[in-house]
């Protein structure tokens, strides 16, 4: 009987947590919601792009191998993913956060272009060009960074 | 005598002090331990409950020729300190089943399975 | 002579062998995040371990047992199964880990993914285990970890605000939770666990008698300190390079990348070997680990002083263990993710670890008149008490935080 009882409280239990982690995870997202989400995202973007300029320029100063650079550019062109796929998962409730998608979205695009450049460059001239575009994207997604965290 | 309290769960050594297994439990004559009992079929039984059952029944799964529990007669223990210290070599006790199968079937096998480290 | 040469390789391989890939990854984010204010975290940490693991090598050399060897004894059956079931899924998850470190290693020096390397990582470490004596892996793994050394000394050279160690806040845009969050992971990665099984087995299997005491102590005293001042290099680096840019290092190449600036291309090279070095040695512990737990609990013989036939059980059990850990890492689980969380689960099971080894150094029956002073005893309790604390905060931080995010 009170092992009965013991195993009817633990499945109630259960289902409590279930269906709050239920509701927790389908209520639709809120304006802090959403910037917590953005600025997350652009954080994460900004240390892809920004690693990766740091490693250009040491690689166009001979100061890290091809390989290594290579490693580093395939990480850093990751987390521009998994932080693009991020923000583009999740629509803006109101228009506050619409103001901040359309903030984003131009400079996620930037510095995917900005990795492309510097994935896409031969010699030590063009990863100098390269990373030296890379900064004024890294600058701007630190700005937004420190204006919306 | 020992009580049982200070043999129960304490590792035993051949002479070399080569590991041959823990005290997992007693054969008792009355108020005297005749011999140790040592594989996780006597484990198990110790245990109790559904997690000693399942100790048990996979033991005794384990243990092809139904030999049971090892035991090791008391005569053969030397001393007792931090360890069972047993007066023979390991090789001339009964291997443990689960142990001879690998050696037999699989670790055995694998080359440099006679070589020290 | 000989003597002196054993102790002096001791230190060395106890300096390589104290840097694993929780140190690396928990230093290099704490730099980037928080600049040094978490470096008196690290001197906590290592303060710990050499109290605890002072005790393993004590109750081993003078018991001629390992210390886990004695728990079940003191703690009955049934808590010791608890105990074995927590520090090896632990020590599992580390293996994992340190495996996925050794291949994100390879891939920085070749390019390959690192997925590609893991199933050879696998095969190389289990042949290691299998073949090679334990006095050679511990030296020739010890000693190439020394390289590490490169980024103490790039943190030197690069331009670090060594002033802020004893600015113990979070800067601005941080905040409270985040950093103890960190604090928790930086003292779980000094205090791994695996780290003390393997201390006190590896003294059973080097055959300590209580002569030995010495030479354990000094290991512990001076080893375990400059293995520290390692770890503090990662974290000195990451905060003169990544912190004032407001970069967070999420990737193992981000935390070599500072030897390069510093170094150039044998800077950076030297890094990569030295974490595929410390990696790849903690691989072989935390794999020797698994296999010391199981078999202790059990009585099994165990150990790479007996030839594998005589332990088949053991070495069944380091196997198995090797395979869970690479399928693991085969779900793509990041590494660097896989060991913040092994981090953070290693910080709740270390009452586990810490509790009976304090317990059974008190104990007469086993030690004698070596049991513990004063002083071990109350840095011992006072450090149960961090070590609670820190199991209770863990998971409400670890929620609150969003893993630190």
């Amino acid at each position: 009987m009170r092992s009965r009882t013991w195993a009817a409280i633990a499945v109630s239990l259960v289902a409590l947590l279930w269906a709050g982690l239920g509701h927790l995870s389908t209520r639709p997202a809120d304006f802090h919601d959403y910037r917590t989400m953005t600025v997350r995202a652009a954080q994460s973007a900004y240390g892809a792009v920004g690693t990766a300029r740091l490693t250009g320029d040491a690689l166009a100063a001979g100061k890290v191998t091809r390989a290594y650079a290579e490693a580093g550019f395939a990480d850093a062109r990751e987390a521009l993913s998994a932080a693009a796929a991020g923000f583009a998962g999740e629509g803006p409730p109101d228009d506050r956060a619409r103001k901040l998608r359309d903030q984003l979205a131009p400079l996620l695009r930037d510095a995917a272009a900005a990795l492309d450049r510097l994935e896409a460059a031969r010699d030590p001239a063009a990863w100098t060009a390269a990373a030296a575009a890379a900064q004024p994207v890294a600058d701007g997604l630190r700005a937004f960074v420190e204006e919306h965290a | 005598m020992l009580l049982a309290f200070d043999l129960l769960d304490r590792q035993i050594v051949d002479r070399d002090g080569t590991p041959v297994g823990k005290v997992d439990d007693l054969e008792l004559t009355g108020a005297v331990v005749t011999a140790l009992l040592t594989g996780q079929q006597a484990l198990g039984r110790r245990f109790g409950g559904a997690l000693g059952r399942w100790i048990t029944s996979t033991a005794y799964r384990l243990d092809v020729d139904r030999l049971g529990p090892r035991r090791i007669p008391y005569d053969l223990v030397a001393r007792v300190d931090s360890a069972v210290h047993l007066s023979v070599r390991v090789e001339l006790l009964d291997p443990p089943p689960l142990e001879r199968w690998l050696d037999e079937h699989l670790v055995g096998r694998i080359p440099g399975a006679d070589d020290a480290g | 002579m000989r003597r002196l040469l054993a102790v002096t390789l001791g230190i060395l391989t106890a300096v390589g062998g104290f840097v694993d890939i929780g140190d690396i990854v928990s230093t290099s984010e704490a730099g980037a995040r928080f600049g040094l204010a978490h470096a008196w975290v690290l001197v906590v940490g290592v303060v710990g371990i050499c109290v605890y693991a002072e005790m393993a090598g004590r109750v081993s050399a003078v018991s001629t047992r390992p210390v886990f060897d004695l728990v079940r004894e003191r703690l009955g059956p049934r808590v010791a199964l608890v105990n074995l079931a927590g520090s090896y899924l632990i020590t599992v998850a580390t293996l994992g880990a340190e495996i996925g470190g050794v291949a994100l290693a390879l891939q920085l020096l070749s390019s390959a993914p690192y997925l590609l390397w893991t199933p050879l990582v696998a095969v190389l470490l289990w042949l290691a285990l299998w073949r090679v004596r334990f006095e050679t892996l511990e030296r020739v793994f010890g000693l190439a970890g020394l390289t590490l050394v490169v980024v103490l000394v790039s943190a030197l050279r690069l331009d670090t605000d060594w002033g802020s160690a004893t600015h113990v806040v979070p800067p601005p845009g941080e905040n409270w939770p985040t950093y103890w969050f960190l604090a928790i992971a930086l003292f779980a990665s000094a205090m791994t666990p695996y780290e003390v099984f393997f201390f006190s087995s590896g003294g059973v299997e080097e055959r300590w008698t209580p002569r030995d005491l010495t030479v354990s102590r000094v290991n512990v005293f001076l080893g375990f300190p400059l293995g520290g001042l390692l770890a503090f290099g990662f974290l000195a680096k990451s905060a003169a390079v990544f912190h004032p840019l407001g970069i967070r290092v999420d990737t193992l190449g981000q935390s070599v990348l500072p030897a390069g600036l510093a170094f150039g291309q044998w800077g950076l090279a030297l890094a990569i070997i030295g974490v595929f070095a410390a990696t790849f040695g903690a691989a072989m512990e935390t794999g020797l680990s698994a296999g010391y737990t199981v078999a202790q609990y059990f009585g099994w013989a165990w150990g790479k002083r007996l030839r594998p036939r005589q332990a088949t059980r053991f070495h069944l059990v380091v196997l198995l263990s090797i395979l869970l850990a690479v399928a693991a890492l085969l779900t793509t689980i990041d590494p660097v993710q896989l060991t913040e969380y092994m981090l953070i689960f290693s910080a709740v099971a270390l009452p586990l670890t810490y509790l009976p080894i304090l317990v059974v150094a008190n104990d007469r029956d086993y030690l004698g008149d070596k049991v513990n002073g004063r002083v071990a005893n109350v840095l011992g309790i006072g450090y149960l008490v961090v070590v609670l604390a820190a199991a209770v905060a863990a998971i409400p931080l670890m929620v609150m935080t969003g893993m630190g995010g």
